[in-house]
């Protein structure tokens, strides 16, 4: 192998590991360069063995290639923290499902098959973690990419913020904007999911025989009510986001928001059926009476603090009836 | 508890440490040499020549950086029938900056002096 055969591969080498758009430009300079050094520690007579001398000098293909890079982060570390927030749920839940999924299948064969069973479910509880953890992460990065920049502190607000206006520590009014970003974008797919897919929403696939909507009718007839709860939800985060941070406007609009989203869960928990497998209904109905009694006892919370001016500590407001 | 640094480990941490220290220093020192417009090669020739030896892997990137950053600018040029080279050279910009570089870093080096007691009060 000759000197440039050597040197166009090393050039070519490191081209792959650089973006397209700088590609070519940093190949053409860095050639330039090598060619440069070779001839000059070579007095003009370049060896294959001197040629690969420098090469090692300069430097592994990939370190080179890393050294042209600038910071790039898949996920930042404004967004990390949220990230890893979101991953711990998402695999909870996904556990949880799991569990009661393993209960519902034990149930109806009456635990014949646990062992099999139980492995069907942990194989299938590690498919489904890993593929969820992968759209999380797919979805973070997106979120880094468009909304990476908007996440900074704004340079004026940087400049001249007073210290004398920091919120008081443990404010609940104080957003996170990150958090923010996060939380409106799975508002929004989630409506999308539910209106524009509705073939993925709430199916079960049981193999040969086909696939079953899992929900009856009468919730399906109520879609349009979740939607119109979290677009809501949407709006109200938006406003929030512009502004930085809650006001008491925003917070009796939420107090509005979360009035409705227990209507709308109340309607759900009224109906005969929600699901065509009565364990299902009864799983949903037990779930939706915990959401509507957290939900009230919230409301209750978030009034009591907007009109008396101070937050809702059941604790102390028991203790101080006994005194 | 922490864990016993093997000796591996403490040179590795010794080299991020002195990787650091250097960094702001080369972007100061290839500032220096770019007064007069430079060739990759030449730059690192009178680099080297004064005492300031620099990886090719490391000044190459930081040339493109500072110049991203507005601070040089480059063309390439044919320069005595020779193959075409870029050429870098300081830009307005940098000029400014440099000369305002030069003076922190003139006011650091008396206080990193005293604080190392390098030098008495």
């Amino acid at each position: 192998m000759d000197t440039n055969e050597l040197i166009d591969r090393y050039v070519n080498e490191v081209g792959q590991h650089l973006p397209r758009k700088t590609r070519a430009d940093i190949e053409m300079e860095l050639r330039s360069l090598l060619l440069d050094t070779l001839e000059e520690q070579s007095g003009g007579e370049p060896t294959p063995k001197m040629a690969a001398e420098v090469l090692r000098e300069f430097g592994h293909p990939e370190e080179i290639a890393a050294q042209y890079h600038a910071d790039e982060y898949l996920i930042g570390p404004k967004l990390f923290p949220t990230y890893k927030v979101v991953v711990t749920i998402t695999l909870v839940v996904i556990g949880v499902l799991h569990l009661v999924g393993l209960g519902f299948v034990l149930w109806q064969s009456a635990g014949t098959d646990i062992i099999d069973d139980s492995l069907a479910t942990i194989f299938s509880f590690f498919r489904t973690a890993v593929i969820n953890a992968g759209i999380v992460t797919l979805v973070f990065a997106v979120i880094e990419r468009v909304a990476g920049d908007s996440l900074d502190v704004p340079q004026k607000q940087a400049k001249t913020w007073d210290p004398f206006e920091l919120p008081p520590v443990k404010d609940p009014d104080r957003i996170n904007r990150g958090e923010v970003v996060v939380e409106i974008f799975f508002l929004a797919a989630f409506a999308a999911w539910m209106n524009f897919f509705p073939n993925w929403f709430g199916a079960a696939n049981f193999g040969e025989e086909g696939i079953f909507a899992l929900f009856t009718p009468e919730f399906i007839a109520l879609v349009p009510w979740f939607t119109a709860s979290l677009l809501l939800d949407l709006v109200l985060k938006t406003a929030v986001f512009v502004q930085g941070r809650w006001y008491r406007i925003t917070r009796w609009l939420e107090v509005a928001k979360d009035l409705f989203g227990l209507y709308v869960a109340y309607r759900v928990f009224a109906l005969d059926e929600i699901s065509i497998v009565p364990f299902f209904t009864w799983g949903a109905k037990a779930i939706l009476a915990i959401v509507l009694l957290i939900g009230t006892l919230e409301i209750i919370g978030q009034l009591y603090r907007l009109l008396l001016g101070r937050p809702f500590t059941p604790k102390a407001f028991i203790k101080s009836r006994l005194v | 508890m922490r864990h016993m640094a093997t000796n591996e480990e403490k040179e590795s941490l010794y080299d991020k440490l002195l990787l650091e220290l250097r960094r702001g220093v080369l972007m100061l020192a290839v500032l220096s040499q770019l007064q007069e417009e430079q060739y990759g090669y030449s730059l690192k020739q009178s680099l080297d020549e004064q005492g300031m030896e620099i990886n090719e892997g490391t000044l190459y990137p930081l040339l493109r950086r500072l110049e991203s950053q507005g601070l040089l600018e480059s063309d390439w040029q044919v320069v005595d029938d020779t193959r075409p080279r870029r050429y870098y050279k300081m830009s307005q910009e940098g000029e400014m900056v440099y000369a305002n570089l030069v003076q922190e870093w003139q006011a650091l080096g008396v206080v990193m002096d005293q604080l190392l007691g390098l030098k008495k009060k």
